[in-house]
């Protein structure tokens, strides 16, 4: 199968459930509402009755901000100009790559961990409604799923975290110790530049491959129903050292897709100057929409990623018939 | 044989100089003349030098010793007291991405006067001092600390005699610590001989204990602070590799091609107080002339690295404009030339002054109009004015030229370029992202409140900056003296102002002058004492915070029992004790005074129907209410809604709206962050 085969494939399975595309937007927009209206909270008690608002209403005012980031509670000191923008798309992107997700704000890794344990266990569910592509979504069915395979991609997490700890505490370190020791006579930015962007090439498709092995290993635990997790994290690696050009090649369009997207959304991004509850609203659809189109792109790598393995598996009905087997 | 290579400019000033640089009209008093020959070996990196100074006691008393500055010795080891002092502040040594490195064997750098004796002409004979120098450590007493050399005297040099003395030297380069050393092969090199402190018949402030060696200021090396030295003649030969760049304080006068490969290149210089040198094969060269009427042309030469080559021409627009303002408001600079280096990546040399030469980092990604490279150019060229030209003691008092500089460049960066928008560095730093809706107004952000903030306790601006606490000193020295120079611009005027800083300029340049001294300009050209201003935003550390406390604004008529028609009559919500005339409305503001300073300030209300009412306010009781009686409810009330007291830490509690309507931004502006969480939490669902 190409994967221009495989990335159709997987936009047929995507496109024929947008309710699951919906409840996974909803799941992430409602994780991430509570803590939002805390920020509004703070953001609103900052400015009391304060003429500032007036200034923040039509623009941003950088005193403002940096009275409001001295005075910050821990959760406070994350609102910054950056916010605006691709600034929010760029300094995450920025955090998988140093591995500092989890070395920032307790309260903010508390809500990512627990985001991850939810996703863990819809996981199962995702992967379980994509392999069936045919079949209308049933809720029920869904979060058996989900239960069924939930213990199985914790222990892959696992796994997989321990790679994961290994780039970013070992390989990661080590590569930029090497930098800054091949680079200490080093009088030209732009070989400095280079050498860092290898740096962050390598993590990256260190991640791109650990995450690439762990994705179709959880594909092989729905596809053929592997019930030990380090024969499915075997099967996955296999499979993708056994195919590597599909697999990166898959992996690569997805990145040059959300790149491009990434691109256009700093385009038509909105600014600060939403002064009305509509224009508000507007810019926060436009964040929503790529956030969606993100989301739709996660998920139809998953089905190409899928639809791949699948070409490998001569009998994948063992797999769908134990979940159908409910 | 040696091949000889003069250049047209340089026999012009050769020719000047041979007639005698020292016989021109003097701008300084000239009392520490230097010539030095030095040779780099790039290899070792290692200097070899041998220096004659001419030193002449202008001084009221006599002095039996000499005291020099060894600077490189402030990284021979970590007892130093620069080292022990940046420990202290957590900043060993300091890296652009926070993290410490570790040292290495060649981080450290050390000088050693290898000889030292007296030469004639003049009362003494040939004698060699060498052993009698030892190190002091006048401020600290730390006996590992090496960074002062005392050299006494068989006889002592009375008041208006001089005295010649030869050192020979070694030094050995650091990777660049404070601004100096090297990287690869490109050295800057600055603090690189030893220099005589300053003599002084008089202590420089009013503590007795920094009469330090009897008369002789003479510092350690401090984490915080920078440098002081009388004004003088530099004659300097700097031998490198013939196909090294050379860039130098002072004029190129002679340039000799050796027959080992190297070059030995002269530069005079008349009436400064420091000589610092830089040499790279790798720079480039660019030249431009600055002229605007009514100052003097200005030849400025640019070496740059070759990959910011494109940034060429906002360097030279920076130093021009630094050259203009300056020039402009406070005095012409009378060199004639200055020298702009690029240094290189993580040179550690990013912005730093030095006489007629100074250094400006940049980026090889850098987006104009986020105020780099501009406001490190216009910054340290400005230092030409205001430490070059006026030479305080910056161990001392760094804030004057420090803090006038800030206040300075600020003014600079808006009058040519504007305001400039915040700038987030991604990836390292490597990758720039411009956000053009976030302004950097000049008042705040130019003289840096966010810097001042978190420190504005740290310490009294009139405690000796080698004295500050090294974490924050920088804060106090530079952010807080730009902030109470805002605010006097706007209490006093730009007009009032600027006079002050040029009738300082013109007064002191090419001198010495202290706190006092500032102050004292500042009353006279104002007609007015000062002192209850300075007493507070110089020699205290209270902060300064008025706030609108409370406003209301209700129904004037009162409820209750009142008089009418001669009659006691109750009046209520439904009945109000008015006979149909005008319904008026009392309002009540309550204005607060948070901090410990004091500043009389103007408070404002604005009523809905748009009248204004501004009345000042001498600011000293902690709060005072202000009562009207209009026909129409408050809007809003503000103190100082003009924004004359930038020293205010925090604005947003200065106004307050009757009817307060902060959900909506509060809502806007958490509405984006909820953007940025979602897509973090996407990606920590990328690990599952």
């Amino acid at each position: 199968m190409t994967i221009i085969s495989a990335i159709r494939d997987g936009l047929r399975r995507v496109t024929a459930s947008p309710k699951l595309i919906l409840f996974l937007w909803l799941f992430n927009f409602a994780m991430a509402l509570p803590l939002a209206l805390v920020m509004s909270d703070q953001i609103e008690s900052s400015l009391g009755a304060s003429r500032i608002q007036e200034k923040l209403r039509n623009g941003f005012d950088i005193d403002w901000y940096e009275e409001f980031a001295h005075n910050a509670t821990e959760l406070g000191k994350t609102f910054s100009p950056a916010v605006i923008g691709v600034g929010p798309f760029l300094g995450n992107l920025e955090a998988w790559l140093n591995g500092s997700l989890f070395a920032g704000n307790t309260g903010i890794i508390g809500l990512g961990a627990g985001y991850m344990i939810v996703w863990m266990f819809l996981l199962g569910g995702i992967l379980d409604r994509f392999a069936r592509r045919n079949e209308p979504l049933a809720m029920e069915q869904f979060f058996r799923a989900s239960g069924r395979y939930v213990l199985r991609f914790i222990i892959l997490f696992l796994l997989s975290a321990v790679f994961y700890f290994f780039i970013f505490t070992g390989v990661a370190p080590a590569l930029f110790s090497f930098i800054a020791d091949s680079t200490r006579d080093t009088t030209v930015e732009r070989n400095a530049f280079f050498l860092v962007a290898g740096a962050y090439a390598s993590i990256a498709l260190l991640l791109a491959t650990v995450n690439m092995a762990f994705d179709y290993a959880k594909i092989a635990t729905v596809v053929k129903g592997h019930h030990n997790m380090f024969v499915a994290a075997f099967d996955g690696f296999r499979f993708v050292f056994a195919h590597p050009t599909q697999a990166f090649g898959l992996y690569l369009v997805l990145g040059i897709f959300l790149a491009l997207a990434l691109g256009l959304y700093s385009l038509i991004a909105p600014g600060a100057g939403q002064a009305s509850d509509l224009a508000i609203f507007l810019a926060f659809l436009v964040g929503q929409i790529f956030l969606v189109t993100k989301l739709a792109a996660r998920l139809t790598f998953f089905c190409g990623q899928m639809a791949l393995y699948e070409t490998t598996v001569e009998n994948p009905a063992p797999a769908l018939a134990e979940s159908l087997s409910y | 044989m040696k091949s000889h290579r003069f250049y047209p400019i340089g026999m012009i000033i050769l020719f000047t100089l041979n007639s005698g640089a020292q016989a021109q009209p003097a701008l300084s008093p000239r009392n520490a003349n230097y010539t030095i020959d030095v040779k780099l070996d790039p290899q070792a990196k290692m200097l070899e030098g041998r220096e004659i100074i001419t030193w002449r006691n202008d001084r009221d008393r006599p002095t039996n010793e000499l005291r020099f500055h060894l600077y490189y010795n402030a990284w021979k080891n970590t007892r130093s007291t620069w080292l022990l002092e940046r420990t202290l502040a957590g900043q060993i040594p300091p890296r652009r991405d926070g993290t410490q490195r570790n040292l290495r064997e060649d981080d450290w750098s050390c000088v050693n006067v290898n000889t030292i004796k007296i030469l004639p002409p003049g009362k003494f004979s040939e004698t060699d001092l060498t052993p009698n120098k030892k190190f002091a450590a006048p401020d600290d007493g730390n006996p590992d600390d090496q960074t002062v050399m005392v050299v006494p005297l068989p006889q002592a040099i009375a008041t208006g005699e001089s005295i010649q003395v030869e050192l020979s030297f070694t030094s050995k380069i650091p990777r660049t610590f404070a601004r100096t050393g090297f990287r690869g092969n490109y050295f800057f090199l600055a603090q690189w001989f030893p220099k005589l402190g300053v003599y002084s018949d008089f202590p420089f402030d009013s503590l007795k204990e920094n009469r330090n060696g009897g008369q002789w200021n003479c510092h350690q090396f401090h984490a915080g602070t920078e440098f002081f030295s009388d004004y003088g003649v530099y004659d300097v030969k700097m031998t490198v590799p013939s196909n090294y760049v050379l860039g130098a304080t002072g004029r190129l006068v002679e340039k000799t091609n050796n027959p080992d490969g190297t070059t030995t290149h002269r530069h005079v210089q008349a009436d400064v107080h420091d000589f610092t040198w830089t040499t790279s094969p790798d720079y480039l060269v660019r030249e431009k002339r600055f002229e605007h009427p009514g100052l003097p042309p200005v030849e400025m030469r640019l070496l740059i690295q070759p990959e910011h080559l494109s940034q060429a021409e906002r360097h030279f627009a920076a130093t021009a404009a630094a050259l203009q303002y300056y020039g402009t408001w406070f005095g012409p600079y009378p060199y004639g030339h200055v020298t702009v280096v690029d240094p290189a990546y993580e040179s550690g040399a990013g912005g730093m002054e030095y006489p007629t030469l100074f250094t400006c980092g940049t980026r090889w990604l850098n987006p104009f109009g986020g105020g780099s490279p501009e406001g490190v150019t216009v910054h340290e060229c400005g230092h030409q004015f205001w430490y070059g030209i006026v030479g305080n003691n910056e161990f001392e008092h760094a804030w004057l030229d420090e803090g006038l500089n800030t206040f300075s460049t600020a003014r600079t960066m808006e009058a040519a370029f504007g305001e400039s928008s915040w700038v987030r560095r991604y990836f390292r730093g490597f990758i720039p992202v411009k956000f053009d809706e976030v302004k950097l107004p000049r008042m705040t952000s130019g003289n840096r409140l966010q810097g001042y903030r978190p420190v504005a306790t740290s310490d009294a601006q009139s405690t000796l900056t080698y004295k500050y606490f090294p974490a924050s000193g920088a804060r106090i020295t530079y952010d807080k003296t730009a902030l109470w120079l805002g605010t006097l611009e706007r209490y006093l005027g730009w007009e009032t102002l600027q006079k002050i800083m040029s009738t300082f300029f013109e007064r002191y340049k090419f001198k010495h002058p202290t706190p006092d001294d500032f102050f004292a300009v500042v009353n006279e050209v104002t007609g007015k004492d000062m002192t209850w201003f300075f007493d507070q935003a110089h020699r205290s550390s209270e902060i300064f915070d008025y706030a609108i406390q409370s406003v209301s604004s209700v129904p004037a008529s009162p409820e209750g029992l009142v008089e009418m028609d001669g009659k006691i009559v109750y009046a209520g919500k439904s009945k109000p004790a008015t006979n149909g005339s005008e319904k008026t409305f009392r309002t009540q503001v309550v204005v607060r005074r948070n901090g410990g300073a004091v500043f009389p300030v103007e408070v404002m209300a604005v009523f809905a129907n748009g009248d204004t009412i501004r009345e000042n306010w001498d600011g000293q009781e902690r709060w005072k209410l202000f009562v009207y009686e209009k026909p129409a409810r408050l809007k809003f009330a503000a103190v100082d809604p003009e924004r004359k007291l930038i020293l205010d830490l925090n604005y947003t509690n200065n106004s307050k709206l009757l009817q307060p309507a902060a959900t909506l931004p509060a809502r806007k502006w958490a509405s984006k962050w909820m953007i940025w969480l979602q897509d973090l939490l996407a990606t920590f669902a990328f690990f599952v």
